[in-house]
């Protein structure tokens, strides 16, 4: 033992009882056992590989640690082993940190193992051990092997003991994971590939590349049992799931082209309707899970639109939209969503799932979660993608011969003579000039450009992750506006080391900009043929004249300005404390701002100037303020035979909505339209609401024997948007599940199917959809008449007494997995009834009012049928080919509806035993082969004598329902070595109508058709599909047109299968970019509704309903992503 | 960092959010308090209107504006011309559902006007007066005392005016004397003896509550004291309370801001007979929907023979007070009370009680009390201003015949006066059954109109009138 002089005594060796005596850097090491256990703690980790310490007969020394220093090792073995050290601790702190895992190892064993990877020598005399610093020993053998530690998580962060790590092309070395998810590895290969394997996760390839830690986060196989679903407000393994809940991963499928999260799950949920509005960029979408529930108080059905909780914040419903002056364009919150900045999207289906949202919960609950800070390198993602778009499909329109020829025809049907007046078209407009304004107005390309950079990572204990995204896309119209969208999300989490304490806080922000016009112009592609050229020499609009009839310039309408800016700003917080390890206490807040900004503007010089016209502007705001909190304990008790789980919580959630409106009119220049105030009048509009709902829950779940499941769960409600008497409710469910196949009786589990699930939920859940404020009376501002001053009016009647509609739901599902998960189905069968419908009732008028909104007890039903299939086709070492199939159908009726013959809801609306959206028409004849019409029939079957007498609603029938039939998806991902190639097929069988016949513009009358018009009747005895053309408005054939386009001719198939999604990516090969500093590199190709198969003739089969918008569009893109 | 350190900071922090936040929304009152929310700021509710004394005003005096808002109401002229032509008083130059109501046969078509001019209006002034009434009085209600006097007396009678005009053409009526619809909706027809007893009861305390200058001097678009007295003296004629309608009438004809007007005037804005008038809200014509509808066009109301030939020869009133023009080479006479059919500026307002009605009501008070002298010098009153002489009847009976000609030349056209004559003073039956235009049709059951079906369905409650 060698002192060189002073003692150095440190704090920490105090604190440890450490005696360390220095000045030339000489140690003993000798300590309490007890200080020190507290002082450090140590990491078991598990190394097989490194059993060779057990041989000794020494004293033991146990101790696993990564990254730790000499000094401490040290520290191990005094303390353990009762041996002094001596070192120089100069030397000590310049030697490299070790990672060590040993359990009863000798100290020979340590201070060899220690020796192999530092330039020690060590000798031992007695219980001293000296320690000496060999400077020329630092390369013992070439080329040296290095120590390697490292941690594998999930995706978020969660250890994944059991997780194997092997070395590629290296037999007998390898790894198995602790229960932190640590693991070691000694004198490997620098240059070596590790191969790192969990059941239920993608096996993943990483190179060393000299590194000697790694963070390693593995991602869940695609519709793994192992996976984790969220049930509301806690998660369960899939296994173990009882619950209706389909989850996607934004992983796993090929990213979408444009913000919209829509797109990019159409198709993919059972149970799930999702429509596009149209094709117009932002624009809105219609989603409903499991078919209409409610009536509605006017019988125009209300959306029924899921629950969105983005991140724990309740976000507005997809129907909801915050712009004032959008119409057709109205934008879509969900478009502040950037689709690259989220990780999944889970849709809870059923009441098991649903009744912890309570009153909210019954048109199911979407819970979108964006991308969390997760365990690795930090690691720089960047992905860009360009590409182009075009309309899907338009009907063929004749061109301006063809289309003169059916005027002049209509005008010789009519016995009349075209003049000036009434065909301009024939008379003071060039019958030779072909203005194509299908092409003019929308056969324009579209472009768009997409970046997105990701920076992430982070350790053990804190991660973090910021990203940014750009992208900005144009139209097909003829402009080269569109629309820009930029966003920003930051997530860091921190757990402390003693994982009791964890925090994660997230911030996000899109901001949308989107610059069009008000009226969408694929309306006018129709406009007269021959009609002026939009513009006139000197580059003005053209509205006719001098020489010309005027007319109505389709082009002016892309000189009126429709700007709007949407931004949301969501931003969160998660405490979360686990005093015991049982317990977890958490609280969540989140605060969500949507606003949108409108500005709309009509110039005078878009408009006639013949007219002498003034301008206009409307200058709108929105703003939508949402915040939650919610307190949560969490109990959890597992032994070999159960699982037990309680949650208890609270929900507090408030939503503010503010807007105001400005319409300026009477502009006289068109420089002051930017400013209200240059407006000669300006009307004004504001309002304001709010709607807060306080909730308290508890959900129980037990899983006895890894065979039995039960939960039931309870939430009590309270919303401001029902009357004092009325404003708390209780919902409640209750699920089982039953894996036969872990059943003893079963045997053991057959090679063919591999598991099995029964399960069964039901319970109720509430939908409060009906606006704030309804309960209360309400006066407004009688703007008409001031009685000396201005007065006010009684505009509706309190009721104290309503409450959210009720829907009581069961679901029987079936789970099976055959052939060791290469084929999986799973089956469920729903039916959901709503009852306490509110409706606007009507009252005796002796009450003051005629209607008031009330429960009343008419029922709905739908009953779903669901079905997923899912089958590893190819599975090999270069080949695998995955297919996944899901089919959804759905049956929805009026069960009851009391006194429905005298209600509002009677006549021509519903009818019990039918869906609610049910389509009633005319029916029709054969075309009269002598007069070229389609006769309407009564309600007899008899022909009415048009135009003596005219059909009225009594002659309507019932013709079917608009429900599709049946929807779902087909889903193909194959990949071969590098190349992966992933597509989707999405299909509805649905009716729609027919776009000719239901065609309010008469054939013959002075706007173009499609050109299968072409086929009418001409003669006595023509035989053709469509009647006589005709110009007037009075003729038996206009008259019976305007029938037929509410008639069995208009009700037609609208049923198609679309390639929705296809994508091929090939990742570069590594050592292409290995000394790049480049982790992975892929390139790939994108494309969106690239085939459509349908009998639809027209436009779109899937926006049939907006017959004259924008249909959605065929996208190419092209894009890289690279991994730093 | 120490995790233990970190751990003790923050232990007691999230102990406290997340215990103490449970506690607190778990416990009863708090949640009942985090749903109350802020009123909407575009619609007022009626808790709020009453604490404002501006609000509240605003909300009574939109019941009047409501009356005169758009033509088809009862308040703003249809009493006068269903009721005109219900009795013996008007028919319509063309052929439309109206003649329903000259030949007292009234079907489907009839009723839906009875719905939406009468039915429903009168029972959306009846509950926007009842919550008025039931706010004005609740504890949250804050505006002043005056006020609160003011706007009570003026709902009471709103609510005795619609009820006096529903029970006089309907009988029974259903009566909601409050705003919950889950009462009202139910509530059977109360009988008219009942619907008295509300109105007397309303009328007694108005007149105390009102103040006898008007709201708004110097117009009288408001009631004021006397404007419930003038419809409790007519309530208390209709009632045979002879003393009582003396009295009523005579303090206010005692009362020195009322005076018989010039023929010419007394339907104009500043006329001094005028006890209650409504203002005209209409701001296309800016004046009464009488003179807008009566007045010539190719279609509108005309009187009957029977009336025209009532007046007595020289009557001014037949100058003053009716119009002529000739349809299809025959020269027919329409009611001319109201002379503006439209102009820029308010010159008429519509009147709904005035001073020579009273002078009436007290005639035939003091006829049943045996006062002869003084009820021929009332009649004589309206008579002489009429440029007509002195009444030479002096019996009791002469004097009624004497007090129905004259309320019949008087109050020709206006508020349904002369039906409900006919029908309280028993003279329906004699005095209808053999005109030309009703014979073949009339029978007692006319006398009061059907409830609207639709109103029977949405309360089976409800029962019809017979006949229908």
């Amino acid at each position: 033992m060698k002192t060189d002089g002073t003692f150095h005594i440190n704090i920490w060796a105090v604190v440890c009882n450490i005696v360390r005596y220095s000045t030339k850097k000489l140690a003993v090491v000798n300590t309490s056992n007890s200080t020190f256990r507290r002082a450090s703690k140590i990491i078991a980790l598990l190394l097989p590989f490194l059993l060779l310490t057990t041989f000794s007969a020494f004293s033991q020394i146990t101790i696993s640690k990564i990254n730790v220093s000499l000094e401490d090792i040290f520290f191990a073995i005094t303390k353990q082993a009762g041996y002094n050290v001596i070192y120089k601790e100069e030397q000590i702190q310049k030697a490299n940190k070790v990672s060590i895992n040993v359990e009863n190892a000798s100290v020979t064993s340590v201070l060899d193992f220690l020796a192999r990877l530092l330039p020690i020598k060590y000798s031992i005399s007695g219980k001293n051990i000296t320690i000496d610093f060999d400077a020329n020993n630092g390369t013992p053998g070439s080329p040296p092997g290095i120590a390697l530690t490292g941690k594998v998580t999930d995706a978020s962060g969660n250890p994944l003991p059991g997780t194997t790590i092997s070395i590629k092309n290296v037999k007998g070395i390898g790894a198995i994971v602790n229960s932190d998810g640590e693991f070691a590895l000694y004198d490997i290969d620098p240059a070596s590939t590790l191969e790192i394997s969990h059941i239920g996760y993608d096996t993943r390839i990483i190179k060393l590349d000299n590194r000697k830690t790694l963070l390693i986060a593995l991602n869940l196989q695609v519709r793994s049992l192992e996976e984790f679903v969220t049930n509301g407000y806690t998660s369960t393994p899939r296994k173990y799931e009882v619950g209706s809940i389909k989850k996607i991963n934004f992983d796993q499928i090929p990213k979408q082209i444009g913000n919209n999260i829509f797109a990019a799950i159409q198709g993919r949920i059972p149970g799930m309707m999702i429509t596009q509005q149209s094709g117009l960029p932002g624009s809105p979408y219609r989603v409903q899970i499991r078919g209409q529930r409610s009536i509605g108080l006017s019988g125009q059905l209300p959306n029924n639109s899921p629950l969105f909780v983005v991140d724990g914040v309740p976000f507005l419903s997809s129907s909801e939209s915050i712009s004032q002056k959008g119409g057709v364009l109205s934008n879509n919150p969900f478009s502040t969503l950037n689709p690259e900045d989220i990780e999944s999207i889970e849709v809870l289906k059923d009441a098991n799932a649903t009744s912890i949202y309570g009153s909210l919960g019954a048109n199911g609950v979407v819970l979108i979660t964006t991308r969390r800070a997760k365990v690795g390198v930090a690691s720089l993602n960047l992905n860009i993608y360009s590409g182009l778009s075009t309309i899907t499909r338009a009907p063929d329109l004749m061109n301006t011969e063809e289309y003169l020829a059916m005027r002049k025809e209509a005008f010789r049907n009519d016995n009349e003579i075209p003049n000036v007046n009434n065909a301009p078209d024939l008379s003071t407009w060039n019958n030779n000039r072909y203005n194509n304004w299908k092409d003019l107005l929308i056969g324009g390309t579209a472009h768009f450009t997409d970046a997105h950079l990701r920076f992430a990572g982070g350790s053990q204990y804190t991660q973090f992750a910021l990203s940014g995204g750009y992208n900005r896309e144009t139209t097909v119209f003829p402009t080269d506006q569109g629309k820009s969208f930029t966003s920003a999300s930051f997530n860091f989490s921190h757990k402390t080391p003693s994982k009791k304490l964890e925090f994660n806080l997230s911030a996000s922000y899109g901001y949308d900009r989107n610059k069009l016009f008000a009226v969408d112009p694929t309306q006018f592609i129709a406009s007269v043929p021959n009609s002026p050229n939009p513009f006139k020499e000197d580059g003005t609009l053209n509205f006719g004249g001098p020489l010309e009839s005027a007319f109505s310039n389709p082009f002016a309408y892309l000189y009126q300005p429709y700007n709007v800016t949407m931004e949301r700003l969501t931003t969160g917080f998660r405490l979360e404390y686990r005093p015991i390890k049982k317990l977890s206490l958490r609280t969540s807040a989140g605060y969500n701002l949507i606003s949108c900004d409108e500005v709309y503007q009509i110039p005078i010089a878009s408009q006639d100037p013949r007219n002498s016209p003034t301008g206009a502007a409307s200058f709108a705001t929105s703003k939508n303020r949402n915040w939650i909190i919610e307190p949560q304990v969490e109990y959890w008790d597992t032994t070999t035979n159960s699982n037990l789980k309680i949650l208890v919580g609270s929900s507090l959630r408030s939503r503010t909505g503010i807007s105001n409106l400005l319409d300026g009119f009477n502009y006289t220049n068109d420089a002051g339209l930017n400013s209200i105030s240059n407006a000669g009048t300006v009307t004004a509009i504001n309002d304001y609401s709010q709607y807060k709902v306080i909730s308290a829950y508890a959900l129980i779940n037990y899983i006895l024997q890894k065979k039995y499941i039960v939960e039931a769960t309870v939430r009590r409600d309270g919303s401001s948007r029902f009357g004092p008497n009325r404003k708390f409710g209780n919902f409640a469910s209750l699920a089982a599940g039953w894996i036969f196949t872990n059943e003893k009786l079963m045997g053991k589990p057959s090679s063919v199917l591999s598991f099995g699930k029964l399960r069964l939920a039901y319970g109720t859940s509430g939908n409060d959809q009906i606006g704030d404020y309804q309960f209360l009376d309400a006066w407004v501002n009688n703007t008409r008449n001031p009685y000396q001053n201005p007065t006010i009016l009684p505009s509706r009647l309190a009721n104290l007494d309503y409450h959210w509609e009720v829907q009581r739901s069961l679901d029987i599902g079936l789970d099976l997995e055959f052939f060791k998960k290469r084929f999986m189905l799973s089956a469920t069968f729903n039916q959901g009834r709503t009852g306490d419908q509110l409706l606007s009732i009507t009252l005796p008028v002796q009450t003051g009012f005629a209607r008031v909104i009330r429960n009343y007890p008419a029922l709905t039903q739908n009953r779903n049928l669901e079905i997923e299939l899912t089958s590893s086709n190819i599975r090999s070492k270069d080949w695998s080919w995955n297919t996944s199939i899901n089919i959804s159908f759905l049956r929805n009726k009026l069960v009851r509806f009391p006194d429905l013959k005298n209600s509002d809801y009677g006549n021509n609306r519903f009818v019990i035993g039918k869906p609610l959206n049910i389509v009633w028409g005319y029916r029709t004849g054969e075309m009269d082969k002598n007069t070229g019409i389609y006769p309407i029939l009564d309600r007899n079957g008899k022909k009415i004598d048009i135009p003596t007498s005219l059909p009225t609603l009594d002659d309507q029938v019932v013709l079917g329902t608009y429900d599709p039939e049946y929807f779902g998806g087909m889903e193909n991902k194959i990949d071969w070595k590098n190349w992966q190639l992933q597509f989707l097929f999405q299909f509805v069988k649905q009716m729609g109508q027919d776009p000719i016949y239901s065609n309010d513009r008469v054939p013959g009358y002075a706007v173009n058709q499609p050109r299968s018009l072409l086929n009418r009747w001409v003669t006595s005895g023509s035989n053709a599909p469509y009647p006589e053309y005709t110009q007037s408005g009075n003729s038996p054939a206009a008259i019976s047109w305007f029938f037929v386009n509410s008639s069995d001719l208009a009700f037609s198939d609208a049923s198609y299968i679309r390639l929705k999604n296809i994508s091929l990516t090939y990742d570069l090969p590594e050592s292409w970019f290995r000394n790049l500093k480049i982790r992975k590199c892929s390139l790939y190709v994108l494309g969106q509704n690239i085939l459509t198969f349908t009998k639809f003739i027209g436009f779109d089969p899937e926006t049939w309903q907006s017959k004259y918008a924008l249909p959605p569009l065929k996208t190419f893109a092209a894009g890289i992503q690279v991994n730093f | 960092m120490n995790s233990m350190t970190i751990d003790n900071k923050y232990k007691a922090l999230v102990f406290r959010v997340t215990l103490v936040s449970l506690i607190c929304i778990l416990s009863n009152s708090g949640c009942k308090k985090f749903v109350e929310i802020k009123p909407p700021i575009n619609q007022t509710i009626s808790d709020e209107v009453f604490q404002s004394n501006e609000l509240a005003i605003s909300a009574v005096t939109g019941i009047y504006s409501e009356m005169m808002s758009t033509s088809g109401r009862f308040s703003s002229g249809e009493v006068t011309f269903y009721a005109g032509m219900a009795a013996d008083e008007l028919t319509y130059q063309t052929p439309t559902f109206r003649d329903e109501f000259v030949g007292n046969r009234i079907t489907e078509a009839g009723q839906a006007i009875l719905l939406s001019a009468f039915w429903d209006r009168a029972y959306k002034f009846i509950y926007t007066a009842n919550i008025c009434l039931e706010k004005m009085n609740a504890p949250t209600a804050t505006i002043s005392n005056e006020v609160r006097r003011m706007l009570e007396g003026e709902c009471r009678f709103i609510r005795a005016f619609c009820y006096f005009h529903m029970v006089n053409l309907f009988g029974d009526v259903p009566m909601p004397e409050g705003s919950d619809f889950r009462i009202n909706m139910n509530l059977p027809r109360t009988p008219a003896e009942k619907v008295y007893e509300l109105i007397i009861h309303d009328l007694e305390a108005a007149s105390e509550l009102l103040l006898e200058q008007y709201p708004t001097p110097p117009t009288r678009v408001r009631p004021n004291k006397y404007a419930a007295l003038a419809l409790l003296a007519k309530v208390y004629l209709y009632r045979n309370e002879w003393a009582k309608a003396e009295i009523a009438a005579t303090q206010i004809i005692n009362y020195p801001i009322y005076k018989l007007d010039t023929l010419d005037s007394v339907f104009k804005k500043a006329s001094v007979e005028a006890i209650w008038q409504l203002l005209p809200v209409n701001s296309t014509f800016n004046n009464t929907w009488e003179g807008q509808i009566i007045l010539p066009t190719s279609t509108s109301y005309l009187l009957t023979d029977t009336l025209y030939k009532s007046f007595e020869p020289n009557d001014r009133r037949k100058n003053a007070w009716v119009g002529q023009k000739t349809v299809s080479g025959i020269t027919r006479f329409y009611p001319a009370k109201y002379k503006v059919k439209t102009n820029k500026d308010k010159l008429e307002y519509y009147v709904v009680f005035r001073l020579a009605e009273q002078y009436l009501i007290r005639a035939e008070a003091r006829t049943h009390l045996n006062k002869l002298m003084e009820a021929a010098a009332d009649i004589n009153f309206i008579r002489n201003r009429a440029w007509l002489s002195n009444t030479t009847a002096n019996t009791q009976d002469a004097l009624y015949s004497a007090i129905a000609q004259e309320r019949k030349i008087e109050l020709f056209a206006e508020w349904g006066n002369r039906w409900y004559d006919l029908k309280r003073t028993k003279k329906a039956d004699a005095e209808l059954k053999n005109l030309p235009i009703k014979a073949p049709y009339w029978t007692t059951n006319d006398t009061l109109w059907p409830i609207p079906n639709s109103q029977i369905i949405a309360n089976p409650n409800l029962t019809q009138n017979p006949g229908y």
